[in-house]
């Protein structure tokens, strides 16, 4: 059975607060598997939450972890593998004791734990990753984003709006090394073989969970960054009318909208596009060998229409209404699942399991404010306001 | 008032006219990377072969009266693209003047075979006269290659596979004790940091604990001016100006983003990773 990876978050955040105490709760694990776009599957060294009865499934990529700008943000990180590892706040710029590299700071020993903590200083993307032995162990797949909202659905204070978003994590794996992690052989001919958005290829990329939905008058914020061995060139359409405007975690200067725009490894982009009336056509990523400078693979990023009455997180993965919500919101599933609801700091707040079809969800004994709809096997999150 | 003027408009003119003097040898020998010894060809400070091109600066509005010895057996070359491309004899000398060049980074190196791709290659900083200045020189090397191209002014007909990823010819843990790489400064210092890619792949650098501003390329398509960035990549032949302007203590890696280059002959750690010392 295939695996979907879904980090599609849709927009209805608008309001929030910032500058609560957010607590996440993430394991690493190097038992999981990961079905590449032609069905073979591969032993992954990833990350996943962990709940109150242990650690969740990991995933390639790993979970998206969200905070609000001026948060302070606290991990509790527990290594439930065989090997040490740490998680390095890729672009935080946090502070040494919390930077997640062993040579300066610590590692975390099997079976062990640690919180990792830092101020949520400026809004926009970043990377969480291991950095241990980090080009295996990168290469297995110990990566996911961070992103760090500014209330509002803006990009910075007063900063371009947008009322979609979509989040796409360019990377890479060297099928070989993943089959024998243990003798991977000399790492600097790591060659891939597996060239991914969101750890999907090809046609999986055509699954609604990962196609922006969109019609003529929606800002559509798209989030790009390159995890990969690879630099990603990403070739825009006509009548896209996009616009970069951060970078790093920073607004950039010279907002511009190029045809292309380079990518380099560890590199992130925000760009928001207002497509045309009836606009259907495809993003282009190529993906060029740092090395020989071949060009190794083309992935695609879909556009196409809103459908009528459809949320944009389509049909065939979840939707819910209304959101914001007062006494109970509808979860429309396509399948028996497993819903965890997570309160806005991470804490487990409620667990039930959801049937195939339309679910009436009570949140009357919720309090108001932001909660995560987690569910286990689509491994989607969705985020509700609860009024 | 008027012999005044002319005085003051003498005096600005010898200023503007200061000359600074720099000598580079051009020195072939073998060095170590790691256990293995390879060919290496540098622009040194003295006749005496070190391993390590010799970094050039240049102060606001002076220029540089550079004397180059060539003491290799072949044709030498000193290019700065866009500036000044000139042979040396084998074993001749020649000097050049080098003025008005605008404030930034620029790369010199050699553009013969048997020069640039065993390491003839290094950083030439014009101004950010009142800055603590680095030159980080980004080089790496299939060592057979260079074995190859020194001893039959030949390349080895097979696919480019680096096994060694240098950074001012040295390559991690080497880079740690090394003065010209491992950053020291203080917080609240200005230091520039001059960024080459002397190698023939790309590479993309990745700092921790901070941000640094993009002050220049010499890539007139590099997009990321005045960008405030953790991570960027730097194409072949690429040199690159960022300021780093330091906000906490501590220590912290730099290091290749394309994590094969962050190895010694395919072992981690390696290669492209270097250390940022900052102090209260």
């Amino acid at each position: 059975m295939r695996h979907f990876l879904l980090i599609t978050i849709l927009v209805f955040s608008i309001g929030k607060s910032s500058g609560q105490d957010i607590t996440w709760w993430v394991a690493s694990k190097m038992d999981d598997n990961h079905t590449l776009w032609d069905g073979q599957q591969v032993n992954i060294w990833a990350f996943g939450l962990y709940d109150s009865v242990g650690p969740i499934r990991s995933t390639l990529p790993a979970p998206l972890l969200r905070a609000n700008y001026n948060d302070s943000v606290h991990i509790n990180f527990f290594n439930v593998s065989p090997e040490d590892h740490t998680i390095h706040l890729h672009g935080l710029d946090v502070n040494q004791a919390n930077d997640g590299v062993g040579s300066t700071s610590f590692e975390i020993n099997p079976n062990d734990s640690t919180t990792y903590k830092f101020k949520a200083s400026y809004s926009g993307s970043y990377f969480y990753h291991c950095h241990v032995l980090t080009t295996l162990h990168l290469a297995m797949g110990m990566y996911g984003y961070i992103i760090i909202d500014y209330p509002g659905n803006v990009l910075w204070q007063n900063g371009p709006g947008y009322n979609k978003e979509r989040v796409y994590l360019i990377s890479d794996l060297d099928k070989s090394i993943n089959d024998n992690p243990i003798s991977p052989g000399p790492l600097n001919e790591h060659d891939p073989d597996y060239f991914m958005i969101n750890g999907l290829s090809k046609q999986d990329l055509k699954d609604t969970s990962q196609v922006v939905f969109a019609n003529g008058g929606d800002s559509v914020l798209l989030r790009l960054g390159n995890m990969s061995y690879n630099k990603a060139v990403v070739r825009f359409p006509a009548g896209i009318n996009h616009t970069v405007y951060m970078s790093d975690g920073r607004e950039i200067p010279n907002a511009f909208s190029p045809d292309t725009l380079v990518i380099h490894s560890g590199e992130r982009y925000e760009i928001i596009c207002k497509p045309s009336q009836y606009f259907v056509d495809s993003i282009q990523v190529d993906y060029y060998d740092q090395v020989s400078g071949n060009l190794d693979e083309t992935n695609y990023i879909y556009w196409n229409e809103q459908p009528d009455g459809l949320s944009d997180m389509s049909k065939k993965a979840l939707y819910v209404y209304p959101n914001p919500a007062i006494n109970y919101i509808n979860l429309h599933s396509e399948s028996d699942d497993y819903l965890s609801i997570y309160s806005h700091d991470g804490r487990l707040i409620d667990e039930q399991n959801i049937k195939r079809g339309d679910n009436h969800i009570i949140l009357s004994e919720l309090s108001q404010g932001m909660y995560f709809f987690n569910l286990r096997k689509m491994k989607t999150t969705v985020k509700i306001i609860k009024q | 008032m008027k012999t005044t003027f002319l005085l003051s408009f003498l005096l600005l003119n010898l200023i503007s006219l200061a000359t600074v003097y720099d000598t580079l040898y051009i020195n072939k020998d073998t060095a170590h990377v790691g256990i293995e010894t390879r060919h290496f060809c540098f622009y040194n400070r003295t006749a005496d072969f070190t391993q390590t091109n010799h970094h050039l600066h240049i102060p606001s509005n002076e220029s540089l009266e550079l004397y180059i010895q060539n003491n290799d057996s072949l044709i030498q070359n000193f290019t700065i693209d866009g500036v000044i491309n000139q042979d040396i004899p084998a074993f001749g000398s020649t000097s050049i003047t080098l003025n008005n060049l605008s404030e930034g980074s620029y790369r010199y190196y050699s553009n013969k075979l048997y020069g640039e791709k065993l390491g003839a290659s290094g950083i030439l900083i014009s101004g950010y006269d009142n800055h603590n200045r680095y030159a980080w020189n980004m080089y790496e090397i299939q060592g057979f290659r260079n074995d190859s191209i020194a001893l039959s002014l030949n390349e080895p007909n097979v696919n480019y596979l680096p096994d060694f990823f240098l950074i001012n010819a040295n390559h991690h843990p080497n880079t740690l004790t090394d003065s010209t790489s491992r950053i020291t400064g203080n917080v609240g210092d200005s230091i520039i940091i001059s960024i080459a890619n002397s190698g023939r792949m790309i590479h993309s650098l990745h700092f921790h604990g901070y941000h640094v501003q993009v002050l220049h390329s010499n890539n007139p398509n590099n997009f990321q001016i005045n960008w405030s960035k953790d991570s960027f990549g730097i194409e072949i032949g690429e040199v690159i100006t960022v300021l780093l302007v330091p906000d906490k203590e501590g220590e912290y890696p730099v290091h290749d983003h394309n994590l094969r280059a962050v190895t010694n002959a395919g072992l981690y750690p390696g290669g492209m990773i270097n250390r940022l010392s900052i102090q209260p």
